[in-house]
């Protein structure tokens, strides 16, 4: 290989990599931000164990018929090189599901919920909806959105994770 | 119920085909039809330094809404149905023949369902107990044929559609979920078979898949055994889990069931039967089947050479034999000649005596007996004297 076949080379490797790096901060810039989320969905089943008694048990949905249990769990990591603070997580709940109650506990966030398609939230106790101009408090049947506020702040590095159940209609 | 604010936002919020969406509308209160894909996406609002940051969304979990298999098949009869020797299936004018089923879907969509019956074995157990319907005398009948109503029931009403016709299908094509319809079993009765029997048959459905052709219903369904998140799985819900339901049902078989007695008397002044003296015979024909007459009923009875007809016992002298149907009047006969020249069905040959015994009404028909009815008959015969 002669000297200037070879200094060719090493200048296209060069730009190629200078090129991968840019790509990479267009990505990093116009998506992922300073956390990466990830959302996976599981079904819950009963199973029996060894004493006879029920027990719930997490595999993959493969199939969901109508009754059936899902969970969702949202997995967050803060990939960035500052902490990330007043963290909150929303996630609308499909129209055919209805939320499970007390299923998106949390010990390190507050669980809010929404009845307004994720306009208002609050707690679970606090909200109410109107029917026919009737008031009454509201079901899980009506939640829209479930909401987790992060009490502390998600430092470079960490990471959490929020889960909820919900059954297919 | 959910506002109809909120099913707006479902526009926003679910990815899903338009069609997809309208069925899902359409059934969402009777369980999300299957092919529906039900995505999820997290969203995640934080701020660095107190700055609010560019909202996060997660990556989507989704999965895809799988046909859950159920259905029922229920007989609306609350006893055997009773049938005669002979009948025919008929819709028009006057139904008969038949016994009727509903297939109802419990499943989240539409189904079709290929049907087959069954003739029972004996011994299949009681359909209706107590009572007749224990099966140890198991018949078939002849000719089945299933046939499916025109439309389904009202909702919430099953069994009310409209009667199925022989000229009906044999199948169910796009039975809505939470919907049934109805389905019926004309069949045939054999022409010779006993008084009480069963003919016990059984209406098998599986589903099969709605989406084939409108002429004809696809293969049943079946489990792939290789589930897959991302398309529409058959899912066995039904009682077994096999995708095969079925309900019995049957027929009470009601022939007449004839018993005859003989019995014999003096006939009055004399109390012994001595030389001289006349004996009457009471033969007494029961029908203890069920609603059918026993019809052109022949008597044959040998008679003991010791002693001789009475040839003008009854009917002012001009007849020799009497019957009772329970009419107001008795209708007579005369066994007086070998081939009952004079047609009215009683004749007499000799060496044995041997009376034949088909005798005619009044007006010249066959004598019967109707179920549950009895008929008499009497001659004499006179011990010869010494």
């Amino acid at each position: 290989m002669s000297a200037f076949t070879e200094k060719l080379l090493a200048r296209a490797m060069a730009f190629a990599a200078l090129f991968v790096l840019f790509a990479s901060d267009i990505a990093l810039a116009q998506g992922k931000g300073h956390l990466e989320v990830t959302t996976i969905v599981q079904k819950e089943i009963l199973v029996e164990n060894e004493d006879g008694d029920s027990e719930k048990q997490l595999v993959v949905a493969e199939t969901v018929i109508p009754g059936e249990r899902v969970v969702y769990t949202i997995v967050f990591e803060n990939v960035g090189d500052a902490a990330a603070e007043n963290v909150v997580i929303t996630n609308p709940i499909s129209e055919s599901l209805t939320y499970v109650a007390g299923s998106a506990s949390n010990d390190s966030m507050k669980v809010e919920f929404s009845v307004d398609d994720g306009k208002t939230f609050g707690l679970a106790s606090e909200l109410r909806m109107v029917d026919n101009g009737i008031e009454r408090p509201a079901t899980t049947n009506d939640y829209t959105h479930v909401r987790w506020v992060m009490q502390n702040e998600l430092e470079v590095g960490a990471k959490g994770s929020a889960s909820f159940a919900a059954v297919l209609q | 119920m959910k506002t109809v604010r909120r099913k707006l936002g479902l526009l926003v919020r679910l990815s899903m085909t338009a069609a997809a969406l309208l069925m899902g509308q359409q059934a969402m209160a009777l369980g999300t039809d299957p092919g529906v894909d039900v995505d999820n996406t997290a969203l995640v609002d934080y701020e660095v330094n107190g700055v609010g940051q560019t909202q996060v969304p997660s990556t989507t979990a989704s999965f895809v809404v799988d046909r859950r298999v159920d259905f029922t098949v229920t007989r609306m009869g609350i006893a055997l149905t009773p049938t005669t020797l002979g009948a025919l299936a008929v819709d028009s004018p006057v139904a008969g023949n038949y016994l009727d089923f509903y297939v109802t879907n419990l499943s989240n969509g539409d189904l079709d369902f290929n049907l087959l019956f069954t003739q029972l074995a004996s011994g299949f157990g009681e359909i209706y107990p107590p009572g007749p319907g224990t099966a140890d005398t198991d018949v078939d009948m002849n000719n089945v044929r299933i046939r499916v109503s025109s439309a389904i029931d009202p909702a919430g009403s099953p069994g009310t559609g409209p009667e199925p016709l022989l000229a009906d299908d044999a199948y169910i094509d796009n039975l809505p979920e939470d919907r049934s319809i109805r389905v019926r079993l004309y069949a045939d009765t054999p022409a010779a078979l006993a008084n009480t029997d069963v003919a016990g048959l059984s209406l098998d459905a599986s589903a099969a898949d709605p989406t084939g052709t409108v002429a004809l219903p696809g293969a049943n369904l079946l489990e792939s055994g290789i589930w897959n998140q991302g398309t529409v799985d058959n899912v066995f819900a039904d009682n077994g889990n096999d995708n095969a339901e079925s309900d019995v049902d049957g027929f009470d078989v009601t022939a007449p069931d004839l018993t005859v007695a003989k019995a014999a008397s003096i006939v009055a002044p004399g109390t012994r039967a001595l030389p001289g003296e006349r004996i009457e015979y009471l033969i007494t024909i029961d029908n203890t089947g069920g609603a059918d007459a026993a019809t052109n009923i022949s008597i044959g009875d040998l008679i003991d050479d010791d002693v001789t007809f009475v040839p003008d016992a009854y009917n002012g002298g001009s007849s020799n034999i009497v019957f009772d149907q329970g009419l107001a009047a008795e209708s007579f006969c005369n066994a007086d000649d070998a081939g009952d020249t004079d047609g009215d069905g009683c004749s007499i040959s000799l060496a044995p005596i041997t009376l034949t015994i088909a005798g005619r009404n009044a007006a010249g028909d066959a004598i019967d007996v109707a179920a549950g009815a009895i008929v008499t008959v009497r001659f004499q015969v006179e011990i010869p004297a010494l």
